[in-house]
């Protein structure tokens, strides 16, 4: 199987920075996500996370920092949750959720909580 | 001075007396959403009621965005968008968001159901509502919990009104209140 490239999306005022490294596993999102064609903008994102877990056993550590994002946002990262989640029990994955919220915003720390509530991987909520 | 001035000048005089800081009317695009998330930081004190307010503006301004039943096309992005009013009042105690848009007359009585419904649910069912509608897939853009989101975030019931314009359309109006003391 060919190797996998890494993943750079440069953030925006409205779009997150994406930053999946293939090589160990890291796959962070961050910043702000309000897209209005939320769909088209994760497309790639999703097609790159179904060829990256194609091949089963990768330890992967999956983190947001995200200061807002939209409903349509929260659906899509859900969805990149659950793929993960399906990928962690069918394929040998070894995949954990790291939450950062800034300390003092409870609206994202709560979103962080409902989160862990619906998806069944290691889950860790990290104020900074 | 010309009717058509004098007539802007009562219309800006009404929004002056109304408190309303903010009014837009047509296509929201990208841009506008990221500048009307500047102008609030700067129009209010409260950080936090700030980012309560941009976020429920963006759910609005999106819902019209892909819902309104009035489309523009877009030379910029080649491809039609939904046009709709929104506008922000800042009284004393409160601001207050409003939209408006044309909607199907068929769409009416469910999207009023589901305002109801939201209304009456208390903090901790409005929380598992919303977990439990992000579950199902809905095929569509959106997510079909905007409105969820927007009385979870504001903590005031939906406020809606229609207008029934002919057989085929309506005027959908949507209010929401945030209060300026945090909690």
């Amino acid at each position: 199987m060919d190797k996998i490239e890494n993943f750079y999306i440069e953030g925006s005022d409205y779009i997150p920075e994406v930053d999946f490294n293939a090589e160990n596993g890291a796959l962070n999102i961050s910043g702000e996500s309000y897209h209005e064609y939320t769909l088209e903008f994760f497309e790639p994102i999703f097609d790159w996370l179904k060829r990256y877990t194609t091949d089963e056993g990768k330890k992967i550590e999956l983190n947001f920092r995200m200061s807002y994002f939209n409903t349509s946002s929260s659906r899509r990262f859900l969805e990149i949750m659950n793929l993960l989640e399906d990928y962690h029990y069918n394929k040998k994955g070894d995949v954990s959720i790291n939450w950062h919220y800034e300390k003092n915003d409870l609206d994202m720390l709560e979103s962080g909580e409902e989160y862990a509530e619906d998806v069944r991987l290691e889950f860790n909520l990290l104020p900074y | 001075m010309s009717e058509e001035k004098l007539t802007l000048f009562n219309y800006f005089n009404d929004m002056n007396n109304q408190e309303i800081i903010l009014t837009f009317k047509g296509t929201i695009s990208q841009d506008i959403l990221t500048d009307v998330g500047i102008s609030l930081r700067s129009k209010l004190d409260s950080h936090t009621v700030s980012k309560k307010t941009f976020a429920i503006f963006v759910e609005l301004a999106q819902n019209i965005y892909h819902h309104s039943a009035q489309k523009e096309y877009s030379a910029v992005k080649g491809r039609t968008a939904g046009v709709g009013v929104i506008l922000i009042q800042n009284d004393t105690d409160y601001l207050t968001l409003s939209s408006g848009n044309l909607i199907e007359g068929y769409k009416i009585e469910g999207l009023s159901e589901r305002c109801e419904y939201i209304n009456k649910l208390a903090p901790e069912e409005l929380r598992d509502y919303y977990i439990k509608q992000r579950r199902r897939p809905t095929g569509g853009v959106g997510a079909n919990i905007g409105l969820i989101d927007m009385a979870r975030r504001s903590g005031n019931p939906l406020e809606y009104q229609v207008v029934k314009i002919d057989d085929e359309f309506s005027f959908f109006a949507l209010s929401i209140k945030v209060s300026k003391t945090e909690d």
